[in-house]
């Protein structure tokens, strides 16, 4: 089968400091598919997460990463964004006086110009419409009702004042929107208390039934989500490399045991 | 504790040119003032002669360069074919103007309305002696908007004036006043704009508001004047008892702007909103004095301006809050926040606290910031361009202040104007 998306080799540092976190890291994921990534505090999950979104802080100093023939890590965030691959934070970021809907509108909306910009040479064409106002409010509210929040919650400044819960709501509502082809949730069960963690799992799990494509990427500590979010491969990283993987019983057998066997001795 | 200051000659801001009775006489007869009129513009002349000019050693100025002002050859330019404006007011509703309400131009008040003029223009609220360019405003006065609402009147729709002034025009001088008796409501939203001319112009205006018990009055000023315009504007209003002013500036043009914006609040239980909106960019000056003064108990005021800058342009804010003595259970607040979009920009935010009364409560908060990465970071994740996501935050700074606005169609005009400024 074709490469879809594989990481080869990743070897991440902390930019302007000589702090490696990943060393070494390799994952092959095809379409459809639903990995958990599991690890212990500083094993490298978050860094993961933002190196494969482009985020300035963390700098790749080997490897590729490939994403539907091209290496990503040539790709700024948003080109990658537009690409298909979608980050759900861990800790979400409030932009003040940006309202829910005014943001994903200009989000969809960038998608739209830059998939024109693509049929005309590299420019946005002037006539380039972006979302119609009724097609989109009607796939806001769908999202919105799924997610069981309230319609005024679009009006409401992006994360500014969210409670942990809403916060990640508002990532899945994102999600919803944006409609990715790999979605990467970094560490989503934090913060949540069983019935927002409900709420946010029936929406990924929801969004993968309409589009069985979408692969699903759930970076955790704990098995918990994994009750929701189910897998069919669950790697574990430690100290910056995938040192097992397996079905979803590696994640009961996790939670069971911790991840001390799995540690170097020398480590323990 | 003294303080010392070195024994120099503080130098004059600006240096006034040959103004004289003549040349103001000359200036009153050809808009065929009422005797009157004259008279009050030589009195605006005695005092202007005998206010200082700024200059550097007074606090309010001492941030200002103003070293390219040519204010002597402007003032000794000066004709009534060179500070002519074009000021449209909307319509009064006709069941408003025959239960007594007043909205006419300045030159209209002047012929039908002498007693109301007499009674509040420049006599209880803005003073000759408050400011040097309040004494030079009186001198020249010409066009204006006066909105008198009498008691228990409530006008629902805004009511709006813009105010042009052509390319070549050398000064303008336009007055707004607003007298709102007891219970009357109403809204009124200005627009001043130029388009940028070949040579130096100065714009000085003057605003006064005066609220009775209970009124309640929205005030939105737009300042767009072009590049070439030195503007100073001297802004006050009076807060009667129970009364509600919500007072909103925004500004984008001029190339330099000196404002003094004061709420007095005279009567108990009274309070004033007041927010500010401003975006400098190039090598554009913005200056805004504002002061909150508590003077009656229980009275509330809560400002909050917010401006970006970007290339080299400077900000600077200076906000007090007095409370005079007796302003028991005042409520006061003042926040500064400030955008800094370029390295060589530079923003001032300076607060200040006055308070000769023991059971208050006032606050204030002031902040100069970049736009950081992590938002930026965000948005970008979204597949959102860093222009665009640049283009989000910036509005996003501004945008709980503009939400204050009530008139959709202001709103839309400051962000856009401000959308131009990103670029």
């Amino acid at each position: 089968m074709e490469t879809w998306f594989e990481i080869r080799d990743l070897h991440v540092k902390i930019a302007d400091t000589d702090r490696e976190i990943l060393k070494g890291l390799s994952l092959k994921i095809n379409p459809g598919e639903i990995h958990a990534i599991m690890g212990p505090n500083g094993s490298g999950k978050s860094t993961l997460a933002y190196a494969l979104m482009g985020h300035p802080g963390y700098e790749v100093t080997s490897g590729e990463v490939i994403f539907k023939g091209q290496n990503i890590l040539e790709m700024e965030a948003d080109e990658r964004s537009r690409a298909g691959i979608f980050l759900a934070f861990q800790y979400p970021v409030a932009i003040p006086g940006v309202t829910v809907a005014n943001f994903l509108r200009t989000a969809i909306n960038a998608r739209i110009k830059a998939e024109a910009a693509a049929k005309n040479g590299g420019v946005v064409p002037h006539d380039v419409k972006g979302v119609p106002i009724p097609v989109f409010t009607k796939q806001l509210r769908e999202a919105l009702q799924m997610l069981k929040v309230d319609n005024s919650f679009a009006g409401r400044y992006l994360n500014d004042g969210f409670s942990g819960g809403e916060k990640k709501r508002a990532e899945i509502l994102q999600m919803a929107m944006l409609k990715p082809e790999l979605a990467i949730l970094d560490e989503t069960d934090s913060g949540l208390d069983i019935d927002a963690l409900r709420i946010v799992s029936e929406g990924v799990n929801t969004l993968h039934r309409d589009n069985p494509h979408m692969a699903v990427l759930v970076i955790t500590h704990y098995q918990r989500l994994l009750n929701y979010i189910k897998p069919q491969f669950v790697h574990v990283l430690i100290d910056g490399r995938i040192v097992e993987s397996g079905g979803p019983e590696l994640a009961l057998h996790l939670e069971e045991k911790g991840y001390d066997w799995l540690k170097e001795p020398e480590l323990v | 504790m003294a303080v010392v200051h070195p024994v120099l000659k503080p130098a004059p801001v600006v240096k006034a040119g040959p103004l004289t009775r003549e040349s103001v006489s000359a200036y009153s007869a050809a808009l065929s003032d009422p005797t009157w009129m004259l008279e009050r513009r030589m009195e605006a002349l005695r005092v202007f002669r005998d206010t200082p000019a700024p200059n550097r050693h007074d606090e309010l100025w001492r941030r200002v360069d103003l070293s390219t002002f040519k204010l002597d050859q402007i003032l000794s330019g000066i004709t009534p074919n060179n500070t002519v404006l074009d000021v449209h007011r909307s319509g009064l509703p006709d069941d408003m103007a025959q239960q007594g309400v007043i909205f006419a131009s300045l030159e209209t008040a002047i012929e039908r309305y002498p007693r109301l003029l007499d009674e509040w223009m420049m006599t209880q609220c803005v003073k000759l002696t408050d400011a040097y360019y309040a004494a030079l405003h009186a001198i020249f006065v010409r066009y204006g908007t006066v909105l008198y609402v009498p008691a228990g009147i409530r006008l629902d729709e805004p009511l709006r004036t813009t105010i042009r002034m052509a390319a070549d025009q050398l000064a303008g001088f336009n007055h707004t006043l607003i007298v709102l008796e007891k219970g009357a409501k109403a809204t009124l939203i200005e627009d001043f704009a130029s388009p940028t001319g070949p040579h130096q112009a100065m714009y000085s205006g003057v605003v006064e508001i005066i609220l009775g018990e209970g009124a309640e009055l929205d005030y939105v000023s737009i300042q767009d004047w072009g590049r070439n315009v030195y503007n100073f504007t001297t802004e006050r209003a009076k807060v009667g008892k129970e009364a509600t002013l919500h007072w909103v500036i925004g500004g984008v043009g001029s190339k330099f702007t000196k404002s003094l914006i004061e709420a007095d609040l005279v009567g108990p239980r009274g309070t004033a909103l007041l927010s500010g909106v401003y975006f400098a960019d190039a090598k554009q000056q913005l200056h805004y004095d504002t002061q909150q003064n508590h003077i009656a108990e229980a009275c509330k005021s809560d400002l909050l301006y917010k401006a970006a800058l970007r290339d080299e342009a400077r900000t600077v804010w200076r906000g007090n809050i007095r409370v005079f003595p007796g302003a028991q259970k005042t409520d006061a607040y003042q926040a500064n926040r400030n955008l800094q979009l370029s390295k060589r920009s530079r923003a001032d935010s300076i607060p200040g606290l006055e308070i000769e009364a023991d059971d208050v409560r006032c606050t204030h908060g002031s902040t100069v910031g970049t736009i950081e990465d992590e938002p930026m970071f965000y948005l970008r994740s979204r597949g959102i361009p860093t222009n665009e996501a640049y283009r989000l935050i910036v509005e996003g700074f501004f945008a709980p202040v503009i939400e204050r606005i009530p008139l959709e169609e202001t709103r839309n005009r400051l962000i856009e104007e401000i959308g131009k400024k990103i670029g």
